[in-house]
C-alpha cells in the first residue's frame, strides 16, 4: 500500500514537472530574453526572391547561433513583414517592428526607397539599421549616420569598379558607356556613382554619356532601348541599374534589335532570376556582386554558408543574395558576442564600431568604426554562362566588348 | 457558638463563594467582552478606514487607468488592451465596495463603472471595426491595389507606346544600316507608321492614367465627406469615361494585349468604388460598394467621426467620475476622524456599563474577600474550639485534681482549728508585750544624756568652771543623779517585759511542735 502511494506521489510530482519542463523548452525560444531582429522586405511583388533570399541567408546565420546556444545564452528570432518592395509600406511595418515587437535591431531590409523610408524611423527609435539589401548613397553619408551601418559595397562604388575596369581595361570611352537605370532612388544612385567614376576619368560633360530609364514596377522597358537605338552612337557598354525583369526584357530586346553591347548589372539585380530570364539569351552579361562566389570551396565563411543553408534548407540553393544576408547576420552575431549582458539598441551599434578590422573569412578584411559604417568596400565581378553567373576576372572584360560596336 | 451553627456559617459561605464566583466570572466575562468591544471598536474603524483609504487609492488608479485604456483602445497606432485591463477591474472593486459599504456615492460610481464598461465595449467595437480600415491604411492595401493597377495599365501603354517607337528605333537602324535603294521604302513606310501610333490616341491615355493616378491619390487622403462625394462623381467618373473610350480606341488584340482593355478600366473603377458599385445615369453619379478605395477612406472618416464621439463620452464620463470618486476620497480620507469619532463615542456610551460592571465586579471581590475571612474565621473558630475544648479538658483535670487535694485537706484542718485558737491568744500577748517595750524604750531619757555630755566635752578645758560658774554646768551633777534612777527604772520594766515576751514565744512553739506531726500524715499526692 505504502509502495503505491509512493508511486502515486511520484507519478504527480512527474506530472506536475512535465509540463514545466516543456515551458521551459519553449522558453528558450521564445522567452523574454530572446533577442528580437526584425526585416520589413519584399516577400511580394517584383523583388520578392530577393527578400526571401536575404531572409532565408539571414535565417542561416541565425539558426547557426542558436544551434551553438544563442548568443551569451540568448536565442535569436528574426520578425519578418513585407512590404513588397514599396516605400508606403516600410514605414508601417517599420513602427510595428520597432515599437510593437520591441526589435533589437532592423536587418537586411531590400530596396533603396525602402531603405530611405525606413532610415528617418530608426533615427527617431533609435535602432539599428543593418545591412540593408541596398548600395544606395542615402544609406552612406559622411560622417555615417550613427543607426545605419553597411555591409556591402555601394552603387556608387560597384558602377566605379564597372567605369574603372570599362576604361581602364577595355579602353573604352565615357561616351560608349550608357546607363540603363530605375527611375527611382536605386537607378539614379547607381548611376551617380557612374558618373563620379567617370569624372574622375576625365568627362566633362555629363550629357555626352547616353542615360536612359524606365519607370519602377513595370517592364516598359521599350522606349528606353529605343532611345539607345536612335543614338548616333551605339554603346559599347551598359550599365544597368534595375532589377532583374526589366534588364532581363531589355537585354532581351536589346540583342533581338541586334545591340551588341556589354551589360554591365549591379548586384541589386537579383543574379539568380536574371540568369534564368536570360536562359537563353547569348548576350553578355556581368554582374557585379558584393559577396564571393556561393558555391567557392576556398572562401571559410562560405563554406560554413553553405552547411548552414544546407541545414536549414536542403532544397535551398546557394545564391549571392543569401550569402549577403548570411554575411551580414554574422558580422551582427560578431558585434553581439561583444556585448556583456543583456544587449541594447545603442549597445549594439557601439559593439559594432568596436569592432574595427575584423576578418570573418570572407577572403576580404572588413572594418566598423565610428566613422566607417560600411565594412566591405570589395566588388566581386561575376559573369553568365550557360544560365549561371561564375566569377570573373575584370582582366578579361576587354574581351568582351565588341570592337565594331559603330 | 455551637457547631451546627459553625457548620450553617461555613455552608452559608460557601454557597455565597459559589454564588460570588459564578458572577464574578459572568461579570468578568461581560466585562472583559465589554472592553475587548471597546478596544476593538477603534481598531475595526481604523481597518475600515485603512480599507476604504486603500479602496479608494486603487479607485483612483483604476480610473486613471480606465482612462488611459480607452484612449489607447481609441489610438490606432498603440496595441489594444487586453479584455482584462482596468476598466472590469474597476467596476468589480466598485461593486465589491459598495457590497460592503453601502452608500450613495458608491451606488454613483457604481452606475457609472456600468456606463463605463458598455463605452469600453463600444470603444472596442469600434478599434475592430478601425483596425481592418487602419491596417488596410497602414499598410495601404486598397490603394497600393489602385496604384498597381493604374501603373500597370500605364506600364502597358507605355509598353504599347514603346514597343512602337522600338520598332521605328530599329526601323531607323535598318534603315541607316540599309543600302541606299532600300532607305527611300524604309523611311516612307516609317512616317506611315508614326502617322498610325499619333492616331492610336496612347499619349491621351497616358494623360488619363495619369490624372486617374492623381485624383486617387487626393481621394486616398481626402479627410471630407462633401470632398469625397465631390472626386467621385464630378472628378473621377469623367476620368474614367474617357478612359473607357481611349480603350476602346486601341482595338488591339486581347491574345497580345491582355493588359491595353476595357476590363482594365473596370478593374480600376471597382479597385475605386468597390467590386459591384452602380453607375447612375440618371444622377451622373456612382453608387459604391464595399471593398473600394471610396469605401475605405469613407468608412475612416465615419469611424474618425465616431472616435471622437466616444472621446467625448469618455470625457464627460471621466469627469463624472472622477467627481464621484474625489467624493468617495474625501469620505475615505477626511473622515479619519468619523469612525474614530464614532469609535470614541462608542467608547463614550460603554462607560456607564462599565462602571455596572466594574461595581459588580468591585462587590465580587469584596465578596471573595468575605469569602476568604469567612473561611478565615471558621478555621480560627475551629482552632479555637480546639483549644478551648483542650482547656477544658486541662481545668477538668486540674479541678479534679484540686478537689482530691481539698479533700485530702478538709480533715487536717478541723484538727487544727483549736491549735490556732490558742496559738492566737498567745499571740495577743505576744504583741501586748512588745508594745510595751516599744513604749518604754521610745519614752527613754536617754537622748538627754547625749546633750549633757556634749556640754560637757565642749567645756573640757574649763570643767570645774563650768561645773561650778556656768548657770547650765550647776545643774549637771543634779541632772546626772536623777537621770541615773530613771533609767534603772526603765531597765527593769524592760527586762520585765522581755522575759514576759520569751516566755509566751515558748509557749507557741510548743503549740506548733504538737500539731506539725497530724499535718503531715494528711499530705498525699495528687495524682
Amino acid at each position: 500500500m505504502r509502495s503505491v502511494a509512493q508511486i502515486l506521489l511520484i507519478a504527480a510530482f512527474l506530472s506536475w514537472l512535465a509540463p514545466r519542463g516543456l515551458a521551459a523548452t519553449n522558453d528558450a525560444s521564445n522567452g523574454k530574453d530572446d533577442i528580437l531582429l526584425g526585416m520589413s522586405t519584399a516577400l511580394s511583388g517584383p523583388a520578392a526572391n530577393l527578400g526571401n533570399q536575404m531572409k532565408e541567408g539571414i535565417l542561416a546565420g541565425l539558426q547557426r547561433a542558436n544551434r551553438a546556444g544563442g548568443v551569451n545564452g540568448r536565442h535569436l528570432r528574426l520578425i519578418v513583414l513585407d512590404d513588397g518592395c514599396e516605400p508606403a509600406r516600410t514605414a508601417p511595418n517599420m513602427r510595428r517592428l520597432l515599437q510593437e515587437d520591441n526589435v533589437l535591431a532592423v536587418i537586411g531590409n531590400v530596396g533603396a526607397p525602402t531603405t530611405v523610408a525606413a532610415v528617418p524611423i530608426c533615427d527617431e527609435q533609435d535602432a539599428l539599421f543593418f545591412a540593408p539589401f541596398s548600395g544606395a548613397g542615402a544609406l552612406r553619408h559622411s560622417p555615417p549616420d550613427r543607426y545605419v551601418v553597411n555591409y556591402r559595397a555601394s552603387y556608387a562604388e560597384e558602377t566605379g569598379a564597372m567605369i574603372n575596369a570599362l576604361l581602364d581595361g577595355a579602353g573604352l570611352q565615357p561616351e560608349e558607356i550608357a546607363f540603363f537605370t530605375e527611375h527611382d532612388a536605386y537607378g539614379d544612385a547607381g548611376f551617380e556613382g557612374g558618373i563620379a567614376a567617370l569624372k574622375r576619368h576625365g568627362l566633362e560633360d555629363e550629357n555626352r554619356v547616353l542615360h536612359v530609364r524606365y519607370e519602377p514596377n513595370t517592364l516598359a522597358v521599350e522606349n528606353a532601348l529605343a532611345t539607345l537605338l536612335y543614338a548616333d552612337h551605339e554603346p559599347r557598354a551598359i550599365i544597368m541599374v534595375g532589377v532583374d525583369r526589366p534588364c532581363a526584357k531589355f537585354i532581351k530586346l536589346a540583342h533581338d534589335a541586334g545591340l551588341r553591347s556589354l551589360f554591365l548589372n549591379v548586384s541589386f539585380v537579383g543574379s539568380d532570376s536574371l540568369a534564368a530570364e536570360l536562359a537563353n539569351v547569348p548576350a553578355n552579361v556581368l554582374v557585379t556582386q558584393v559577396v564571393p562566389y556561393p558555391l567557392a570551396t576556398d572562401v571559410p565563411i562560405v563554406r560554413e554558408y553553405q552547411a548552414d543553408l544546407k541545414s536549414l534548407d536542403p532544397a535551398a540553393k546557394p545564391g549571392f543574395t543569401t550569402l549577403e544576408g548570411y554575411v551580414s547576420c554574422r558580422i551582427l552575431l560578431a558585434a553581439l558576442q561583444k556585448i556583456p549582458g543583456k544587449p541594447t539598441r545603442e549597445g549594439v551599434i557601439d559593439a559594432l564600431d568596436a569592432l574595427g578590422e575584423f576578418d570573418l573569412g570572407l577572403g576580404a578584411k572588413l572594418h566598423y568604426g565610428p566613422d566607417d559604417h560600411q565594412a566591405c568596400h570589395r566588388i566581386w565581378p561575376t559573369i553568365l554562362q550557360n544560365g549561371v553567373f561564375v566569377p570573373f576576372d575584370w582582366k578579361s572584360i576587354g574581351d568582351l566588348v565588341r570592337k565594331d560596336a559603330q | 457558638m455551637t457547631l451546627q451553627k459553625i457548620h450553617r456559617m461555613v455552608w452559608l459561605a460557601r454557597t455565597l463563594a459559589g454564588t460570588g464566583l459564578l458572577i464574578a466570572a459572568v461579570g468578568l466575562g461581560l466585562l472583559g467582552w465589554t472592553i475587548y468591544n471597546t478596544q476593538i471598536a477603534p481598531v475595526h474603524a481604523a481597518d475600515q478606514r485603512k480599507g476604504m483609504k486603500q479602496a479608494s487609492d486603487q479607485l483612483g488608479r483604476l480610473i486613471v487607468e480606465s482612462h488611459a485604456q480607452i484612449q489607447t483602445t481609441l489610438d490606432e497606432s498603440a496595441a489594444k488592451p487586453g479584455e482584462n485591463g482596468a476598466i472590469p477591474n474597476l467596476a468589480q472593486l466598485v461593486r465589491a465596495q459598495l457590497k460592503e459599504h453601502p452608500d450613495s456615492t458608491l451606488t454613483n460610481l457604481n452606475g457609472e463603472a456600468t456606463q463605463l464598461t458598455k463605452l469600453n465595449a463600444q470603444c472596442t467595437a469600434w478599434r475592430d471595426s478601425y483596425d481592418v480600415v487602419w491596417d488596410d491604411i497602414g499598410q495601404q492595401r486598397t490603394m497600393n491595389n489602385v496604384r498597381s493597377l493604374i501603373a500597370r495599365l500605364t506600364g502597358a501603354v507605355d509598353e504599347f507606346q514603346g514597343q512602337h517607337r522600338l520598332d521605328d528605333a530599329i526601323r531607323y537602324r535598318q534603315w541607316r544600316s540599309a543600302p541606299i535603294d532600300d532607305a527611300d521604302p524604309l523611311a516612307r513606310q516609317i512616317l506611315i507608321d508614326e502617322g498610325r501610333q499619333q492616331s492610336q490616341g496612347s499619349a491621351d491615355v497616358k494623360d488619363q492614367l495619369s490624372e486617374l493616378a492623381r485624383l486617387a491619390e487626393l481621394l486616398n487622403g481626402e479627410e471630407q465627406f462633401d470632398s469625397l462625394t465631390d472626386l467621385k462623381d464630378i472628378q473621377l467618373r469623367p476620368v474614367l469615361d474617357r478612359l473607357s473610350k481611349s480603350m476602346d480606341a486601341f482595338r488591339l488584340d486581347p491574345a497580345n494585349h491582355d493588359v491595353l482593355t476595357p476590363q482594365a478600366i473596370n478593374d480600376i473603377s471597382s479597385a475605386l468604388f468597390g467590386r459591384g458599385y452602380v453607375l447612375d445615369e440618371a444622377h451622373q453619379s456612382i453608387q459604391p460598394a464595399p471593398g473600394g478605395l471610396f469605401t475605405l477612406r469613407w468608412n475612416a472618416l465615419q469611424l474618425l467621426g465616431q472616435r471622437e464621439d466616444l472621446r467625448h463620452g469618455a470625457s464627460q464620463l471621466f469627469q463624472e467620475i472622477e467627481q464621484t470618486w474625489t467624493s468617495f476620497d474625501q469620505s475615505a480620507n477626511a473622515p479619519e476622524a468619523v469612525p474614530v469619532r464614532q469609535a470614541d463615542r462608542g467608547v463614550g456610551d460603554k462607560w456607564p456599563e462599565m462602571w455596572i460592571w466594574g461595581g459588580v465586579c468591585a462587590a465580587l471581590i469584596l465578596q471573595w474577600l468575605a469569602i476568604l475571612i469567612s473561611r478565615g474565621i471558621q478555621r480560627e473558630t475551629a482552632r479555637r474550639l480546639m483549644l478551648e475544648k483542650q482547656a477544658a479538658a486541662a481545668e477538668l483535670d486540674k479541678v479534679n485534681k484540686q478537689l482530691l487535694e481539698i479533700s485530702q485537706r478538709a480533715g487536717a484542718a478541723e484538727a487544727s482549728t483549736g491549735v490556732l485558737h490558742k496559738v492566737d491568744d498567745i499571740l495577743n500577748r505576744v504583741n501586748a508585750s512588745a508594745n510595751v517595750i516599744r513604749d518604754k524604750v521610745a519614752q527613754s531619757r536617754v537622748g538627754n544624756l547625749s546633750k549633757a555630755s556634749a556640754m560637757i566635752e565642749s567645756h573640757r578645758a574649763d570643767l570645774a568652771n563650768f561645773l561650778t560658774v556656768h548657770e547650765k554646768g550647776r545643774q549637771l551633777p543634779g541632772y546626772f543623779t536623777l537621770i541615773s534612777k530613771q533609767l534603772s527604772q526603765e531597765h527593769e520594766a524592760v527586762v520585765t517585759e522581755l522575759n514576759h515576751l520569751v516566755r509566751e514565744v515558748e509557749h507557741i512553739k510548743e503549740v506548733v511542735r504538737s500539731q506539725q506531726d497530724p499535718a503531715k500524715l494528711s499530705k498525699c499526692p495528687s495524682t
